[in-house]
């Protein structure tokens, strides 16, 4: 449900990005959702439909990745990949366990449109 | 990852000569540097490096509020829950047992309505209501903005009534000291497990409306067993506001903390 203003931050963070970079639009933005991050990637991929609709941003690509969790447990020394959206170890259901990945939600690329004028640069 | 050597450091330069078997050598550099601005173009755009947690803003409002309130000897409490678990109840009564005798103030968040600050008014504590309209959980910006509102020279708590819903408000870190999980009787034992973001988060939970528990066939020690699951160690309430069982104690633990 908290996807959209998640979308929305990320769209106000990119809008900055393109602005600074001079760039009249966003080809596409690659993002990083890990699986304990809370963020539902289908709700995000649904609520960018939503909240791109008469913006700028209208056939901008929004590449979702998703990481896979990994945690480490304190208990068996195992380091396992939770299958659901808490971290617990796999092999020995501890909850005694260090998150090494998966919490991700990040920005990684963003790729901008040029201008004509820079491209015959 | 850096594409040049293969590693995960983002942040270094190269520099280095090639050596070639064909008999002589041409020694050139390639000088790099990953940093936020790292780029390379395609045809007709550009790829940014940005690297950047999409709730970093947040956070960093989150951490401005907490300090803010560590200046003034402030104790804030996040308490979070599905819409009527009893929230608003709990602290009208916890108010009434605080007043003149701990100095509170309240910033409580719904989509709509002022009726909750309503009922919280008149109890000894500044109340201000956020109505977050679309939003379904209250961020960092908009409590701190009332801060300066609800705080004054005597305030010692100051309880955040996130908006009701137990999955989102969990996200977003408002710069409180730490979170309340509550959960009334009547949502069922196995709440903790299903819904285990919060619970895993929050270092106390409060279980409500214990009084019904007659009429339920709620199993407190299976909640209990799933809670520890969750959360080992967590600090476990069982109340009811309404007949004030189980108050003391919270009432205890409240004023332990200023």
């Amino acid at each position: 449900m908290h996807e959209l203003s998640i979308a929305q931050s990320i769209m106000e963070r990119v809008e900055a990005i393109r602005v600074e970079h001079e760039a009249p639009g966003i080809a596409s933005v690659q993002l990083q959702v890990g699986t304990l991050s809370g963020v539902d990637p289908y709700a995000l991929e649904m609520a960018f439909t939503v909240a791109v609709e008469g913006t700028l941003y209208a056939d901008t690509r929004w590449d979702i990745q998703r990481i896979p969790a990994s945690v480490d447990c304190r208990s068996c020394g195992k380091t396992t990949t939770p299958d659901g959206p808490f971290p617990i170890c796999m092999s020995c259901d501890s909850t005694d366990i260090e998150i090494a990945a998966g919490r991700e939600l990040m920005i990684e690329t963003i790729e901008v449109d040029r201008d004509e004028e820079s491209n015959n640069v | 990852m850096c594409d040049e050597c293969g590693c995960g450091d983002v942040d270094h330069t190269h520099e280095h000569d090639h050596d070639h078997p064909h008999g002589h050598s041409h020694p050139h550099d390639h000088p790099h540097s990953h940093d936020d601005d790292h780029q390379h173009t395609h045809d007709d755009s550009l790829v940014l490096s940005v690297r950047e947690k999409v709730l970093s803003r947040n956070a960093e409002l989150a951490a401005r509020n907490r300090a803010w309130l560590a200046e003034r000897g402030v104790t804030a409490i996040n308490l979070i829950s599905a819409p009527g678990t009893g929230k608003t109840f709990l602290l009208e009564r916890t108010l009434e047992r605080l007043q003149g005798k701990i100095g509170c103030a309240v910033i409580t968040g719904d989509q709509q309505t002022d009726n909750d600050a309503k009922r919280l008014e008149g109890k000894g504590a500044t109340v201000r209501q956020i109505e977050t309209q679309s939003a379904c959980h209250l961020e960092a910006q908009r409590v701190g903005d009332l801060f300066e509102e609800v705080i004054g020279d005597d305030t010692k708590l100051l309880f955040i009534e996130n908006v009701g819903n137990l999955v989102c408000p969990t996200a977003f870190d408002l710069g409180e000291h730490f979170k309340v999980a509550l959960l009334s009787v009547t949502e069922g034992e196995d709440k903790p497990v299903k819904y285990p973001s919060l619970f895993s988060l929050a270092p106390v939970a409060i279980l409500t409306k214990i009084d019904l528990l007659p009429h339920l066939d709620f199993d407190m020690e299976a909640c209990r067993e799933n809670l520890r699951k969750i959360h080992p160690g967590m600090f476990v309430f069982e109340l009811s506001a309404k007949t004030g069982d189980g108050m003391d104690a919270w009432i205890e633990y409240l004023q332990k903390l200023v």
